[in-house]
């Protein structure tokens, strides 16, 4: 096992007296293409920004390509291809301008590889910046993220404010482009179903916290909805994790992590359920807006030994 | 009645700060120039009003005319469901009232302490002799300058209005304005020169177009009752029909379209030549410093243009106004101020927009070295003050092309005063990163620096103004050497260390959202 | 080959591909030994993660329903386990007698799905499933 490419470790943050940060853990191996997802507010540009060395974290450790980018952030910043979330240029900037003057900071910069995503991209070389499209700016971005050919890019929300046509070929560019290269890419979206496609790896930030990470066919696989009648639900022991519980007409509707261990629980204890596969917006919203209130409303039941389950 | 209340409600918010600041500003300029004694009360008064014509009408119109397009706010505006006349007409006249409230602010401030003076039976200065050469009683003289503040700062505001229409940012708006405001001034000196004794039409012509002279007649001892009188009656007429005409024109066009520097661009140099087909991309620049250096040089290139037209038209209105009766002791006060507002802009507004949070994101997170970022950048608007401004004035100074009495000394004291001004507007703008905030800040900390040694009256070497008067004055040649050494060591230690508290600033991320 | 991905389902994209690729490899419409797109040509082609679209060649491979071979490319097996089209065939009926007891909780009679049927039959197989979603991603590769 190589070293990982982001490494963080116990960081914390706050600003006046809100923590943003608490305690972050987050590992990034490399080659992975890893989705970093929150609600907004949830943290997820304050670490995008500890990474770039753009703040300080309160305590804890960074190191990202084996820099860290508290001491070494001018150095780090040319070994990463970054676009910021919404990312505002100097507008009075023409295409070729910008290209031209960002390069030199780059050690690695290849004009040559430039000019390809230019062409690719269809970008009008010599307009101004600020008569860009949306789509355009995202793709100037883009091309200012990636020219220099680096190991690793951190992309906040690129796919924000892109139609579905343009996010498709913002996707289509990811896969081919970075994926294909066996780049490290750290993508923070909101668009869940952008990401399941090209994520390998999905981390959810809830509350200053990585609540779960998991490749993410892994994560598919894990939480399921597991529908039973109100009468089994007393049965049911506190050893299954459910995120989220729902009581309907004459069912309960239960999410729960760790499905294939649960669904075993159940069969042991002859409780018969319906077990149905959720989306990736429902196993979000789950882990960040689930009601785990109703868990705590069960009777307690002995645990089930913990050698049964394996 | 709602929609007037919630538009007032929007431009009270945007103006609240600006009217505070404005007015703590004037009443505190105003106690300054009191400390040397309380009946010096008509000195401290046109003191204040002089500065406040000076600086308060450009700052309140490139937040009228430009603010809402430089803050992408316009669109908004433009949606709302209201007639963008409605919302223009509020921005109008909610600016203009900001502007004349401090004025009155003072105007009652002295008018109280005149009451106060009489009542302890003290003297009071000029008020007092002009007013019985007046056959006024000192408190009518003293609304009457007020109203003739009011009147040039209204007429100010609506020629700036007119002229910063629409401008995509602030920085543009306010070198518009300070064009505007040069004009308009030789103008009036012009007229002047022109009509010679006062006669009704000069002055209402020089109540509209000459909109800062009558300040300066505010301090002639010549000035007569009669004129006062003729100038309420015939320059109220003529000031109305003119703030119909420029509110109407304001009112059409706000926010209808942005007015594009389209010519700039083929006067810019040194854009990228365009050689090679039109889709591919020219070599990239070969070390940091080159890209630093020309994204300096076409950030500021439109500032030092407009820094020689200033020099221009000052060198224009110098060498024709002189012929009459305005003397050289009114124009280069008049020149190192105009300069001094233009030190203070550049200061803060070269270096406000890269602060954006958005733009200050982008450039911090590609690995450009802030420090060289900084110090390029300071360097740069310092050449424009320095190379493009001050230093051809000096020349037409020394060729005698402008006249001149002072000596070479006296000639590099404004541009000590334009760096230490341009070093704090530039450590303002680092701190604050406001387009707003910042060149006041800038303001009362200037303000602060230069008066208060002469307030306090702290020994002559810690005071910069004492040094400038020295060395302007007859004294013996090693004196003036003397005091030029120390307003240089006093010049050199202010910027330094406001320019290092700048640049530690530049580093700071004070973007608090998470 | 013709394979559609739609983004948001419930359905794990990797199995959505495979279940179209084994579909189409036992009904006949992938013909024996015929090579199928690249995993790279695939992964651009549906703007889907390399790695997701190599497992499923890869699980497919292992099913025999796909060979890979060592530089040349990957293809459909020579020889499939047409045993699975039981179980696929199983699972269909399945699920159409679901949606036939779902179209009874419509209360559409007999007769209505008689009709229904015909109509998507007689539909041309590319277009028979237009519309399932607003948010979708169709890719045509042949």
């Amino acid at each position: 096992m190589t070293e990982p490419v982001i490494q963080i470790r116990n960081v914390s943050k706050s600003f006046r007296n809100t923590n943003v940060l608490d305690e972050l853990d987050l590992s990034v191996s490399a080659g992975e293409t890893f989705a970093f997802l929150g609600r907004n507010g949830a943290g997820k540009t304050t670490t995008i920004k500890l990474m770039m060395g753009l703040l300080t974290p309160d305590s804890g450790e960074l190191s990202l390509l084996g820099v860290n980018p508290v001491t070494d952030a001018v150095k780090l910043r040319s070994m990463i291809g970054y676009l910021a979330e919404d990312q505002t240029m100097y507008d009075w900037m023409r295409v070729d301008e910008i290209i031209r003057f960002v390069a030199p900071f780059y050690p690695t910069w290849d004009q040559k590889l430039a000019n390809e995503y230019v062409k690719q991209f269809a970008l009008p070389v010599r307009t101004r910046i600020k008569h860009l499209s949306k789509g355009q700016t995202v793709r100037l971005g883009l091309v200012l993220a990636l020219s220099h050919r680096p190991e690793l890019v951190i992309l906040d929300d690129p796919a924000l404010g892109l139609d579905p046509i343009m996010r498709r070929d913002f996707n289509r560019d990811l896969v081919t482009h970075l994926q294909a290269e066996g780049r490290t890419v750290l993508y923070s979206s909101h668009l869940l179903y952008e990401v399941e496609a090209v994520a390998d790896t999905v981390a959810i930030l809830h509350e200053g916290k990585i609540v779960r990470t998991a490749a993410t066919e892994d994560l598919r696989r894990d939480v399921k909805r597991f529908t039973l009648s109100p009468q089994d639900l007393s049965k049911v022991g506190t050893q299954i994790e459910v995120l989220d519980g729902r009581l309907l007409v004459n069912e309960v509707s239960l999410i729960v992590d760790g499905a294939p261990q649960a669904a075993q629980l159940l069969e042991q204890e002859g409780i018969s359920c319906r077990i149905s596969d959720l989306n990736l917006d429902e196993i979000f919203e789950a882990f960040v807006m689930g009601d785990r209130k109703i868990r705590l409303e069960w009777p307690e039941r002995e645990p089930v030994a913990a050698s049964s389950l394996t | 009645m709602s929609i007037w209340s919630t538009l007032l409600w929007k431009e009270w918010n945007e103006h609240k700060w600006k009217l505070l600041s404005l007015t703590v500003i004037a009443i505190a300029v105003c106690i300054g120039g009191l400390v040397d004694g309380v009946s010096e009360v008509e000195f401290a008064v046109i003191a204040t009003y002089y500065g406040y014509v000076l600086f308060a009408p450009i700052y309140i119109v490139m937040g009228v005319t430009a603010g809402e397009w430089a803050g992408g706010t316009i669109e908004f505006s433009k949606n709302l469901p209201v007639s963008l006349r409605k919302v223009a007409t509020v921005r109008l006249f909610a600016g203009w009232i900001v502007l004349i409230v401090p004025v009155i602010a003072v105007a009652a401030f002295s008018s109280a302490l005149i009451a106060t003076l009489e009542w302890m039976e003290i003297e009071v200065g000029i008020f007092h002799s002009l007013a019985a050469s007046m056959d006024l009683k000192p408190q009518q003289a003293h609304w009457g300058i007020a109203g003739i503040a009011c009147g040039v700062v209204t007429t100010l505001y609506f020629w700036l209005v007119v002229a910063c229409l629409n401008q995509a940012t602030e920085l543009r708006a306010a070198m518009i304005g300070v064009l505007t405001f040069i004009v308009s001034f030789w103008f009036g000196f012009l007229l002047w020169v022109m009509n010679g004794a006062p006669t009704t039409q000069a002055l209402s012509l020089n109540w509209t177009i000459g909109a800062v002279s009558p300040v300066y007649w505010m301090v002639l001892p010549n000035l007569q009752a009669e004129h006062l009188r003729r100038w309420l009656i015939v320059g109220l007429q003529v000031q109305g029909l003119f703030v119909v005409i420029s509110s109407y024109y304001f009112i059409r066009f706000y926010g209808t379209h942005l007015r594009q520097w389209n010519w700039l661009p083929r006067i810019s140099w040194p854009s990228i030549e365009q050689t090679g087909p039109t889709n591919s991309l020219s070599a990239p620049f070969t070390s940091q410093m080159k890209a630093l250096v020309w994204m300096q040089l076409r950030q500021t290139l439109p500032l030092a243009i407009g820094g020689l037209v200033i020099v221009f038209v000052l060198t224009l209105m110098a060498t024709r106004g002189t012929a009459g009766a305005v003397s050289q002791m009114e124009t280069n006060p008049f020149q190192i101020a105009i300069v001094s507002v233009a030190a203070l802009l550049i200061g803060s507004t070269t270096f406000v927009p890269d602060f954006s949070p958005k733009l200050y994101h982008f450039w911090r997170s590609r690995p450009i070295p802030p420090m060289r970022w900084f110090w390029l950048k300071y360097l740069s608007g310092l050449f424009v003050i320095i190379c493009c401004v001050d230093l051809p004035i000096l020349i037409l100074h020394g060729t005698g092309i402008l006249p001149t009495s002072a000596g070479l000394y006296s000639g590099v004291f404004p541009m000590l005063l334009h760096w230490i001004i341009y070093s704090i507007a530039v450590l303002a703008a680092c701190l604050v990163r406001h387009p707003i905030y910042s060149p006041v800040l800038a303001l009362c900390a200037i303000l602060t620096v230069l008066l208060l040694p002469v307030i306090f009256h702290f020994p002559d070497f810690l005071s910069f103004g004492e040094m400038f008067n020295a060395v302007g004055t007859n004294l013996l040649p090693n004196r003036v050497i003397a005091a030029f050494l120390v307003g240089l060591t006093q010049a050199t230690a202010i910027s330094v260390t406001a320019t290092i508290l700048a640049a530690i600033a530049t580093k700071r991320d004070i973007n608090l959202s998470p | 080959m013709f394979v559609r991905v739609e983004k948001g389902s419930a359905v794990p994209i990797s199995r959505q591909i495979s279940d179209q690729i084994r579909a189409q490899c036992l009904s006949g419409h992938l013909p024996l030994g015929v090579q199928v797109p690249s995993v790279r040509q695939l992964a651009r082609d549906l703007a889907v993660n390399q790695n997701t679209v190599l497992r499923v060649y890869e699980k497919l491979t292992a099913e025999n329903f796909l060979e890979m071979r060592h530089g040349e490319g990957t293809f459909v097996a020579s020889d499939l386990p047409f045993e699975d089209l039981n179980g696929h065939r199983s699972r269909f009926t399945e699920e159409f007698g679901q949606v036939v007891r779902q179209g009874r909780l419509l209360g559409l009679d007999g007769s209505t799905m008689h009709t229904l049927l015909d109509a998507a039959l007689a539909a041309p197989l590319e277009s028979e499933d237009e519309g399932v979603s607003a948010i979708e991603n169709t890719e045509e590769q042949s």
